[in-house]
């Protein structure tokens, strides 16, 4: 018997003595659905009780969640009607550090309800001192939450419906919410119908791509007839791209959302084995994803069987060593298979030739987050969800609002309603002068250019994207062509050197802003700029050299005369 | 091979690769002590000059062993819009060198960070590992004292 077959046969023996001995699955894990329900057999550990909630997530760390959450785990202690849970944040960034507290039976003061009959209270600027104050006060009625304007009610929260909110250590409250309910339906389903149902949906890559998931998966699922052996899926969770900070926080708060999500487009695609890919400073995610990982796999959620023995799939975590490079999802492949982080031409693309030259599908963790409410939902119902196209995004917004944070919108929504209203506008006495959309790979959109609609794909001609959902809000304390230097330099120095045209070309471009910035500029620079930025794009492999004029472009179509004036 | 690099290299449970051996040395030893790239290149099957393409190629790697304290400031834009660049300045006085360096008597090591993802928090550095959000010159100042004061050190970041 070859190796191989010898591996297979273990395999599938293995499965069958599971099954006979009802081990592992609980006692009938005949369909996913029975194993589903054996999941849900354990009661999250706090019901019934007060649950006091702190938002422990890596940018709230930098503010001292840590310090708070051990003021309350003191405070705490010897309470039996009160427990501690540890969140990750919920995108309130401005308020950090925050502490909820949610009752078992609606006496407090409401902001917005959390689960049927619950009421939630939320405190935010929490410093360790306060703790002994508000664990004292549980009983009684609660200050009202600061006022946080329009920030949530305009927005539609799919992906981040339990972040900051739901334990994110623990696979039993994920049950408790639902969680693997989507998994469970997938897999009674057979890969064909799930990939419909997600194609119906119209889901598409949210790293800033914006390709159709289902259509990806097919296309993986086609190379692999023709080529025996794995197909993988790799998530991308590298979120390199300076100003975003979106899939950080879903996988510090809600963990098990994103391995569910994993685990239906495994299935769809007909993947054995999934790579989350994270990166070198993203320690908290990929701590949290390790415990979701390790708990999914003790439960029989992954591994040798998911929800039962009919679909394996094993997950391993990644680390990376920086670097932006952009999105880009060949040079992800090879920081796995432990190369330098350079891009790969295509044809052939992923799906047939990616991961050591297996069929490959890469998605990013927010696309997989959607897919739990898609396929618990259904297609209409995420279809209802959005204007122009189905869905959400997030955003991450950051720069010169009031509230800065992570936000979740409905598409369609406009960016003024997301500067303005949800971000609260300008600081006091200031004016809001652009919007750095997409980063260094996007462009600058001025602020009477604010009313459009976010929608997959340009947002202007010029260059601004929505991309993976940057939003770095600039006003009048810096100069425009000051700001685009520094995008310039970013992408100077993050350039990998593999094409000439963008290892010599950005540093070029950084330079005659420098000199325009610094008021040594002529005429030249400006030209030399506009040459520049198109050559650059047209003879580069990856997005970075493809995109790193946008900021360019854009800045010298609607600030021209900034520039102007800099190269007289 | 050096044992205690075989020691390292032997002890990763999960898919060997280069990157994956050079991450496990960093980690283990604070940064790519002599000997690690032929060691990599010997456990892996890969070139020397392969092995340290990939050393120099990723930001993160470090061929001299670090400074007592670790001083990162993030230089992403939504950091530089609240002026990093006045903080980089502090630390730059404080230490007496620029980024990126360790000072001569490898008491500070000054890092720029390419972001730290913490954006609606900026301006932020890491201090040791550990990150600060909102800084003010004033606030960095008061820490990297505290941090000088405190002595000590010896972190890995």
């Amino acid at each position: 018997m070859s190796a191989l077959r010898e591996l297979r046969w273990n395999r599938e023996s293995r499965r069958r003595d599971l099954r006979a001995n009802g081990e592992g699955w609980g006692n009938d894990v005949s369909t996913p659905a029975t194993a589903y329900e054996s999941l849900g057999a354990r009661q999250a550990a706090a019901q019934g009780q007060t649950r006091v909630v702190v938002q422990d997530g890596h940018c709230s760390r930098a503010v001292g969640s840590r310090a708070v959450a051990e003021a309350f785990r003191q405070a705490l202690a010897g309470r039996a009607d009160a427990v501690l849970m540890i969140a990750g944040c919920d995108g309130a960034c401005w308020l950090a550090p925050r502490v909820l507290v949610i009752t078992p039976d609606g006496q407090q003061v409401a902001r917005h309800e959390i689960m049927p009959g619950e009421r939630l209270t939320a405190f935010g600027h929490v410093r360790p001192e306060d703790a002994a104050g508000i664990v004292a006060s549980l009983a009684a009625p609660m200050a009202a939450a600061p006022d946080a304007g329009a920030f949530w009610s305009l927005q539609r929260r799919v992906v981040l419906r339990d972040c900051g909110a739901g334990d994110a250590l623990s696979l039993d409250d994920y049950v408790a919410r639902g969680g693997y309910g989507g998994l469970a339906k997938a897999l009674a389903m057979p890969p064909e119908e799930v990939i419909g149902e997600v194609l119906r949906a119209d889901l598409r890559g949210r790293g800033g791509a914006y390709f159709p998931a289902g259509r990806k998966w097919q296309a993986a699922r086609a190379a692999q007839l023709s080529k025996k052996g794995p197909l993988y899926l790799v998530v991308n969770a590298e979120e390199g791209e300076p100003g975003v900070f979106k899939d950080r926080h879903v996988m510090e708060g809600d963990p098990h959302r994103l391995i569910e999500g994993l685990l239906i487009a495994a299935y769809a695609a007909g993947a054995s084995k999934a790579y989350i890919y994270i990166n070198a400073e993203a320690n908290l995610s990929a701590e949290r994803v390790e415990i979701a990982v390790a708990q999914a796999r003790e439960r029989g959620v992954t591994g040798d069987g998911v929800l039962g023995p009919a679909f394996a799939c094993a997950v391993e975590v990644r680390r990376g060593a920086g670097g932006y490079v952009c999105g880009e999802e060949t040079t992800l492949l090879n920081t796995i298979e432990g190369y330098r982080r350079v891009p790969r031409l295509r044809p052939p693309f992923p799906t047939d030739a990616g991961l050591w030259s297996r069929p490959t599908v890469i998605q990013n963790v927010e696309t997989l987050a959607n897919l739990p409410f898609i396929l618990s939902e259904g297609a209409d119902a995420y279809r209802r969800i959005g204007q122009g196209a189905p869905g959400t995004k997030l955003v991450s917004l950051s720069g010169a609002v009031q509230r800065p944070g992570l936000v979740e919108v409905a598409l369609g929504t406009t960016l003024r309603q997301i500067v303005y209203d949800i971000g609260g506008g300008p600081k006091p006495g200031r004016r809001i002068v652009a919007v750095a959309a997409g980063g260094p790979s996007g462009g600058l959109l001025p602020e009477a250019a604010l009313d459009v609609a976010i929608s997959p794909g340009l947002l202007h001609p010029t260059g601004a994207v929505l991309g993976s959902g940057g939003m770095t809000v600039v006003d009048d304390t810096m100069p425009v062509p000051q700001v685009v230097h520094m995008l310039a330099q970013y992408n100077a120095r993050e350039s990998c050197g593999k094409c000439t045209p963008c290892r010599e070309g950005t540093p070029r471009m950084a330079q005659a802003l420098e000199r325009l910035v610094e008021g040594k500029g002529s005429a030249k620079d400006i030209e030399e700029l506009r040459a520049l930025a198109e050559i650059v794009p047209a003879a580069s492999l990856c997005g970075l050299g493809q995109m790193a004029a946008g900021p360019i472009t854009s800045a010298l179509h609607f600030f021209g005369d900034e520039f102007s004036r800099l190269a007289r | 091979m050096d044992p205690k690099i075989q020691k390292v290299l032997d002890s990763q449970t999960r898919t060997v690769t280069v990157l994956s051996c050079l991450i496990a040395i960093q980690e283990s030893f604070g940064y790519l002590v002599e000997g690690a790239i032929p060691a990599v290149a010997q456990r892996t099957g890969a070139s020397v000059n392969d092995v340290y393409s990939v050393a120099t190629f990723y930001t993160h790697f470090r061929f001299q062993p670090p400074g007592e304290h670790q001083i990162e400031l993030c230089w992403g834009p939504s950091c530089q819009i609240f002026r990093s660049d006045a903080l980089m300045k502090q630390a730059e006085e404080f230490a007496g060198i620029k980024f990126n360096g360790t000072t001569p008597d490898k008491k500070y090591t000054l890092r720029g960070l390419e972001c730290a993802g913490a954006c609606a928090l900026a301006p932020v550095g890491k201090l040791d590992g550990t990150l600060v959000g909102r800084l003010t010159p004033e606030k960095l100042r008061e820490r990297l004292i505290a941090m000088r004061q405190n002595g000590g050190g010896g972190h890995h970041g």
